[in-house]
C-alpha cells in the first residue's frame, strides 16, 4: 500500500468539492484503497467462498465472477522498468 | 456467595435440591440447608459446613415435591448450624431462603422482640419468617408483599407455606432470582449453574418483581401487585460445562480452556474485509462512538484490572483518554457523570453488586453505560441494555482466568472499533486482527511450559511475600498475577509499578522477597533491567516473564518466555504464566483452590 502522499491529486480534489477535511479525505482513499487491495486470485477465492455461503451453485458462481472481475478495479501487477519504459515509448 | 434452590414438580425435590447445591457450591460458602413441605409440615435440616455434610445428616426417606435450598456466606452471624438457612417462623409453617442483607434488620428484630417472638439464630434474614407469621390473610405472596414493603436492603428470597406446598414464591431487590421451566417443574436458582441440568429455558426476575411458582407454571407481578410480561432466555450452556472433565481444578481446566474461549469472544466479531471488529451487542453508531471524549471503566477484583488493561488498550488503539476504576470506590464517592464519557461496566457474573450500583448511579445522572460481562441475561447486562458478552463459558473456579483473558480480548475488539474510527490505519487493523487470531495458538505454546513454571513455583511456594511489578502495561499483569497468588495460595503478594519500587518497597526487598518482573521487550525494556538490577543489589531473588530476544543483559534467577504479538496484546499473553505460577504454588502449598477461603465467586452483597 503506497503512501497517501502518491494521492494528494485525489485527497485536494475531495476536500474541494466535499464536506471532508483533508484528514477524512486521506482517510477515505486509504479505506477504499486498502478494499480494492486484492489479487484477481483472492477476489475469486472469497467470492467463491461468500456465494458459496450464499447458497448458490457453482455453475452461477463462475457467471457472477466472471461479471465481477470485468468491473472490479484491481492491484496491477510488479512492473520491470523495462516494462516501464516499453509502455512509455513503446 | 449465598446461593438459592427451590424445586417444585412431580418428583422428590430433595435429590434436585442436594444436586443444585453441590452446582452452587463454586461460589463460595459456609453452610447448606433445605426445606420440605409435605403432608402440612416442613422438614428442615441443615448445618454448618459443606454441602456433603448436609447430606450426611438428611433423613433416608426425605419425601416431598416442594421444596427450597441454600448456601449460606457468612454477613450477619458467624457459620453455625442456627444461622444456616432455611429460617422459619416459630409455628414452622414459612420456610424462607434469603440473599442480601436486609439493613433494618436491627429495628424490626427489636419489634418482633418486643411482642414476643423468640429468634433462633443470629441472622437478619430470619425477620422475614416471623414477619411472615404476622401477617393476616391466605395468600403467601399477599404476606410476602406486605413484608417486603417493611423491609430495607437487598434480597434474593424463596419461601414456602406448609399448608400450601403447591406454590414456591420468590421476590426479587437487588440479589438475582432466576426461573427454570421444566415438563410440569419448575425450578428456582440464584444463579443458572443450579439448573442448567434439567432446563435451558430461564426467565431472570427484575428488581421489585415476585412470583408465584407452580409445578404448571410461574406468575410476575410487581410488588405492588401489578402483572409483568416475561419471556424465556434459552440458556447457551450446558450442564457439561459446569464438570472438571480430565483435570483436578476448575481452575486448571478454565486455564486450559482460554484458546477455545478466546475463539468464541472473537467469533464473528473480526470484520477481515475493513480490517476492523464488528460488535453486535454495542448498539452505538459511529457518529455516537466519536462524540465519546472519555472512557471510564468500573469493576472490582479481576473485572477491575481487566479494566484497568482494556483503558490501556483504548488510549493505545483509539487515542481517547480512558481510566478505570473499582466500581465500590467510584459509587460511593458521588461521582461527576459526564454526557461525553463512555462508561463500561465489567463483571464475569453480570450480578456484582457494588458494579451495579455504580451502573445504576451512571444512569441516575444521566450517563451512558456499556457493559461487558460473561453470563449472558444477567442483571448488569439488562441494566446495561447493551454491552459485549465475552462468551468465555462458564467459570467455576472462585478465581478468574479464562474470563479475565476474554474481557481483555472484549476490550481489544472495542479499542480497534474505537480506533478504527478514529486514526488507526487499516494496516495497523490487519495488523491486530491478525494477533488476535493468533491468540489462542499462542497460548497453547504457554501452556506448554506448565513443568518449567510449576518448579519455579516451587521456590515461589517456599516464601510468604512476593512482589509483582510492571510497567504501563506490564502493572495491570503483575496487579493480577498479584491477586491470583494471594487469592489462591495465601502467601501476602503485592503488585507494584516498577516505576515506583525506588519510592518505598525498595525497603522490603530481601532474599525471602521474591519479585515478578512482567517485561516485555518494548521501549521500556532497558528500565526494567535498571529495576532488576536494583532488586539483585539488595539480593532480592528475581523471576521475568518476558518475550524472545537477545539474552538478558543482567543475571536473574528465572525467566519464562511467552511469544510475541502486537505489542497492545502482549499483555494479555504476559499474564498466562502468572495464572500456572500461582496454580501450581497453591498446588504447593496444598491450598483448596477452586474454592479460598473466605472468597466468593460472584460478591452479590455490598
Amino acid at each position: 500500500m503506497p503512501d497517501q502522499t502518491d494521492f494528494d491529486e485525489i485527497v485536494a480534489y475531495l476536500t474541494r468539492t466535499t464536506r471532508l477535511s483533508p484528514a477524512e479525505a486521506v482517510r477515505i482513499v486509504h479505506e477504499i484503497l486498502h478494499f480494492m487491495d486484492e489479487t484477481p486470485d483472492d477476489f475469486i477465492r472469497r467470492r467463491h467462498r461468500a456465494l458459496q455461503t450464499a447458497g448458490c451453485a457453482n455453475s452461477e458462481i463462475f457467471a457472477r465472477i466472471t461479471a465481477e472481475l470485468a468491473q472490479w478495479r484491481f492491484r496491477a501487477d510488479d512492473y520491470s522498468e523495462r516494462q516501464i519504459r516499453r509502455a512509455i515509448y513503446g | 456467595m449465598c446461593g438459592i434452590v427451590g424445586y417444585i414438580g412431580k418428583r422428590d425435590s430433595a435429590p434436585i435440591l442436594m444436586e443444585g447445591l453441590h452446582r452452587l457450591e463454586y461460589r463460595g460458602y459456609d453452610s447448606a440447608g433445605l426445606a420440605i413441605a409435605r403432608n402440612e409440615k416442613l422438614t428442615i435440616v441443615k448445618t454448618k459446613g459443606k454441602v456433603r455434610d448436609l447430606e450426611r445428616i438428611l433423613p433416608e426417606r426425605l419425601k416431598g415435591t416442594t421444596g427450597i435450598a441454600h448456601t449460606r456466606w457468612a454477613t450477619h452471624g458467624e457459620p453455625s448450624d442456627r444461622n444456616a438457612h432455611p429460617h422459619s417462623d416459630a409455628s414452622g409453617r414459612f420456610a424462607i431462603v434469603h440473599n442480601g442483607i436486609i439493613e433494618n434488620a436491627a429495628s424490626l428484630r427489636a419489634k418482633l422482640e418486643a411482642s414476643g417472638v423468640a429468634f433462633k439464630s443470629e441472622t437478619d434474614s430470619e425477620v422475614l419468617a416471623h414477619l411472615l407469621a404476622a401477617m393476616p390473610g391466605d395468600k403467601l405472596e399477599d404476606a410476602l408483599r406486605a413484608v417486603l414493603r417493611l423491609v430495607t436492603g437487598t434480597y434474593g428470597i424463596a419461601v414456602v407455606d406448609a399448608l400450601r406446598p403447591d406454590s414456591i414464591v420468590v421476590a426479587r431487590n437487588g440479589s438475582p432470582v432466576v426461573l427454570g421451566i421444566g415438563d410440569r417443574e419448575m425450578f428456582v436458582a440464584s444463579d443458572p449453574a443450579a439448573l442448567v441440568r434439567h432446563t435451558q429455558s430461564v426467565v431472570h426476575l427484575d428488581d421489585g418483581e415476585i412470583a408465584v411458582v407452580r409445578a404448571d407454571g410461574y406468575e410476575t407481578a410487581t410488588l405492588e401487585g401489578g402483572p409483568t410480561a416475561k419471556t424465556p432466555l434459552t440458556l447457551t450452556w450446558t450442564h457439561e460445562s459446569f464438570d472438571k472433565g480430565e483435570f483436578s481444578h476448575y481452575m486448571r481446566k478454565e486455564i486450559a480452556e482460554q484458546p477455545e474461549a478466546i475463539r468464541r469472544t472473537l467469533s464473528g466479531r473480526l470484520e477481515s474485509r475493513f480490517q476492523t471488529t464488528h460488535i453486535g451487542g454495542l448498539e452505538m453508531a459511529a457518529r455516537e462512538l466519536l462524540e465519546v471524549k472519555r472512557v471510564k471503566i468500573l469493576g472490582c477484583g479481576s473485572a477491575f484490572i481487566a479494566g484497568a488493561l482494556g483503558a490501556h488498550l483504548i488510549e493505545q488503539l483509539a487515542r481517547v483518554p480512558a481510566s478505570a476504576e473499582p466500581a465500590s470506590e467510584f459509587r460511593y464517592r458521588n461521582p461527576v457523570i459526564e454526557q461525553d464519557t463512555l462508561y463500561i461496566a465489567v463483571s464475569q457474573s453480570g450480578e456484582t453488586f457494588d458494579t451495579l450500583a455504580a451502573v445504576q448511579e451512571v444512569k441516575r445522572k444521566g450517563g451512558r453505560v456499556l457493559g461487558i460481562v460473561n453470563v449472558v441475561g444477567s442483571t448488569i447486562a439488562r441494566e446495561c441494555g447493551r454491552g459485549i458478552y465475552v462468551h468465555a463459558g462458564p467459570e467455576i473456579a472462585v478465581v478468574a482466568t479464562k474470563t479475565f483473558t476474554c474481557t481483555v480480548v472484549a476490550f481489544a475488539l472495542l479499542a480497534i472499533h474505537l480506533g478504527r474510527l478514529h486514526d488507526l490505519s487499516t494496516a495497523q487493523g490487519a495488523r491486530l486482527l491478525a494477533a488476535l487470531e493468533a491468540l489462542p495458538g499462542q497460548i497453547e505454546t504457554i501452556l506448554h511450559q506448565e513443568a518449567r513454571i510449576a518448579t519455579l513455583a516451587q521456590t515461589i511456594a517456599k516464601h510468604e511475600n512476593a512482589y509483582f511489578v510492571g510497567r504501563a502495561a506490564g502493572y495491570p499483569i503483575a496487579m493480577e498475577g498479584a491477586l491470583k497468588l494471594k487469592e489462591i495460595s495465601y502467601l501476602h503478594a503485592e503488585a507494584y509499578p516498577a516505576s515506583e519500587l525506588k519510592h518505598g518497597p525498595l525497603a522490603l526487598i530481601s532474599p525471602q522477597t521474591p519479585t515478578v518482573i512482567v517485561m516485555p521487550r518494548d521501549d521500556l525494556f532497558a528500565k526494567n533491567v535498571s529495576t532488576i538490577e536494583e532488586i539483585r543489589a539488595r539480593n532480592g531473588l528475581t523471576f521475568v516473564v518476558t518475550q524472545p530476544g537477545d539474552p538478558l543483559p543482567v543475571a536473574v534467577d528465572a525467566v519464562i518466555e511467552v511469544p510475541k504479538s502486537e505489542p497492545a496484546l502482549d499483555p494479555l499473553l504476559l499474564n498466562i504464566p502468572l495464572q500456572l505460577l500461582a496454580y501450581h504454588v497453591a498446588l504447593a502449598r496444598d491450598r483448596n483452590i477452586d474454592q479460598p477461603r473466605n472468597l466468593a465467586k460472584s460478591v452479590t452483597v455490598e
